[in-house]
């Protein structure tokens, strides 16, 4: 080892070069992105601003949900074949390509007689993200100690006090990074949100579903053979990827 | 669990409970909504695309994780082993924004530098080969935090059983560490497939679609979630959601299957 060291630290620095340019490709959009002329018009920053308004409307939904359904199998259903059962059916659904959620929004959106485009919209964001939530939130509960647990119950307090008082004050910053890192995801997703703009759409053609997400307009705009959009489509990008990271590195700090 | 107490504050304890277990009823609501749904679409007759849209995805994602597996280990390998802490630490935060970066952006990146840098060797504007290196450079992070958690699970004995032996620290994880934790690394690998299989929005921009698509990677290829995102309101959306469905659950059920252990 001794004679190995210089090799070693050798080594070391150009594998740390290789993992440097790996992620320097994982994140080249930034740098792709900054390197383009870009300017935000109106139409961009109204996209922003709906997009802000659903995604944030998908998580207040998602989040409650999220959260209580990781309590509920961490804290009531541990060790338990309900329990399992349940968290495995939540990981499926986090592992579950996003497009087939649309279908769920597509389903609301027809039967409710077309009325609720963007609700329908926002939903199926919203059952996408949850499973995402209850995986992660589960993760910062279990790191909470069970002699912190088993001390309040030893105490006579019950589950549900044990749970407000101790477990969630010590997980606190885990919860609200993993609810953070979904807001993250969430703005980053458009597939959830086609079907329902799709056939919004059809119906009709001003509708402002596509506009609900940054995701999707962008989508739209790349796929528009157009260099106006296309400059638009990069300047949304921008932004987009802005917020996105500026979110995941709020969740990162709460976190730690 | 309440203990023997009784009144209002049971009554309460079991409202709680039960809005709780509501809220972990939710997914299994999901799905159950989700399978009825596809199920009307598997009565439905097959769109005639159906196995050149499976075969497409097997291609794409396939070549996708053959590209994020050398890069994805090597970062796993200095995250876990090679790395100082401090490092270790930067790495996984890296690791974690690089994995938020939208699918849609990476389809930007295909377009416009991964697509003119093949331009030159007789590759289309918009082609499967541009799509599957976006595409690997977007499953890349998580995959690599997936092996890096697989191999950290190596227990340390190991390690200084080799040491104890002589080996050097590549041998030690080459031959030992990576073997030891070839479970994990196959089920990281299988999530990735997963997550290549199923994202649409990327493929959609990069290669393309249309009649132009077939099978090779250096022209326009077509998957079922790419087929999905471009023509989602056609008759055959709800058998290719369906076969795209089985796929993806396939694929991720294996790979969670296979790190059983380290999972609860």
């Amino acid at each position: 080892m001794t004679s190995g060291s210089t090799r070693g630290r050798d080594r070391q620095v150009a594998a740390a070069a290789l993992g440097v340019v790996a992620l320097t490709l994982g994140l080249a959009p930034l740098g792709l992105i900054a390197a383009l002329p870009w300017s935000l018009s109106a139409a961009t920053m109204n996209v922003l601003w709906v997009s802000l308004i659903t995604v944030s409307l998908a998580v207040v939904v998602a989040a409650p949900i999220g959260v209580g359904a990781a309590i509920y199998l961490e804290e009531y259903r541990r060790e338990d074949a309900a329990g399992r059962l349940l968290g495995a059916v939540a990981r499926l659904l986090a592992d579950l390509p996003a497009v087939l959620f649309g279908l769920v929004g597509l389903e609301l959106y027809l039967q409710t007689g077309g009325r609720f485009g963007v609700a329908a919209a926002c939903l199926a964001l919203s059952l996408w993200v949850a499973p995402r939530i209850i995986v992660t939130t589960r993760t910062a509960l279990r790191g909470v100690p069970p002699s912190l647990r088993e001390t309040g119950l030893a105490l006579g307090a019950s589950r549900w006090r044990v749970t407000r008082a101790l477990v969630v004050p010590a997980a606190a910053r885990g919860v609200a990074a993993a609810v953070l890192r979904a807001t993250a995801r969430a703005f980053g997703e458009a597939a959830p949100l086609v079907f329902v703009a799709a056939a919004v759409g059809r119906v009709d053609p001003t509708a402002p579903v596509e506009r609900a997400s940054a995701s999707l307009q962008i989508f739209a705009w790349l796929r528009a053979d157009n260099t106006w959009l296309w400059e638009q489509a990069a300047a949304l990008g921008a932004a987009l990827l802005g917020l996105v990271l500026a979110l995941n590195w709020l969740a990162a700090r709460v976190a730690r | 669990m309440a203990g023997e107490r009784s009144g209002p504050d049971t009554t309460r304890e079991r409202w709680i409970g039960g809005a709780l277990a509501a809220c972990a009823a939710v997914p299994v609501v999901t799905l159950a909504v989700l399978l009825v749904i596809l199920g009307g679409g598997v009565v439905a007759p097959a769109p005639a695309g159906l196995s050149r849209l499976l075969a497409g995805s097997l291609l794409l994602a396939s070549a996708a994780v053959a590209f994020a597996c050398p890069i994805g280990l090597v970062i796993a390998v200095i995250a876990s082993e090679w790395a100082r802490p401090r490092r270790r630490a930067t790495i996984a935060a890296l690791l974690g924004h690089a994995a938020a970066v939208p699918a849609v952006l990476y389809g930007f990146v295909a377009l416009e530098l991964v697509a003119p840098a093949l331009a030159g060797s007789g590759v289309a504007e918009r082609s499967g080969l541009a799509a599957a290196v976006a595409l690997a450079a977007m499953i890349t992070p998580t995959f690599a935090a997936h092996a890096t958690a697989a191999i950290r699970g190596v227990p340390e004995a190991l390690r200084h059983a080799a040491y104890a032996l002589g080996a050097r620290r590549l041998s030690t994880t080459v031959q030992v560490v990576l073997p030891a934790a070839r479970r994990g690394i196959a089920s990281a690998l299988l999530l990735a497939l997963a997550r290549a299989l199923g994202e649409g929005v990327l493929v959609a921009i990069a290669a393309g679609s249309g009649r132009a698509a077939g099978l090779s990677l250096g022209g326009p290829v077509e998957t079922l979630a790419s087929w999905l995102v471009i023509e989602p309101s056609s008759a055959g959306a709800l058998r290719i959601s369906a076969a795209l469905f089985v796929v993806a659950v396939v694929c991720s059920g294996v790979g969670r299957w296979l790190a059983r252990e380290e999972a609860t």
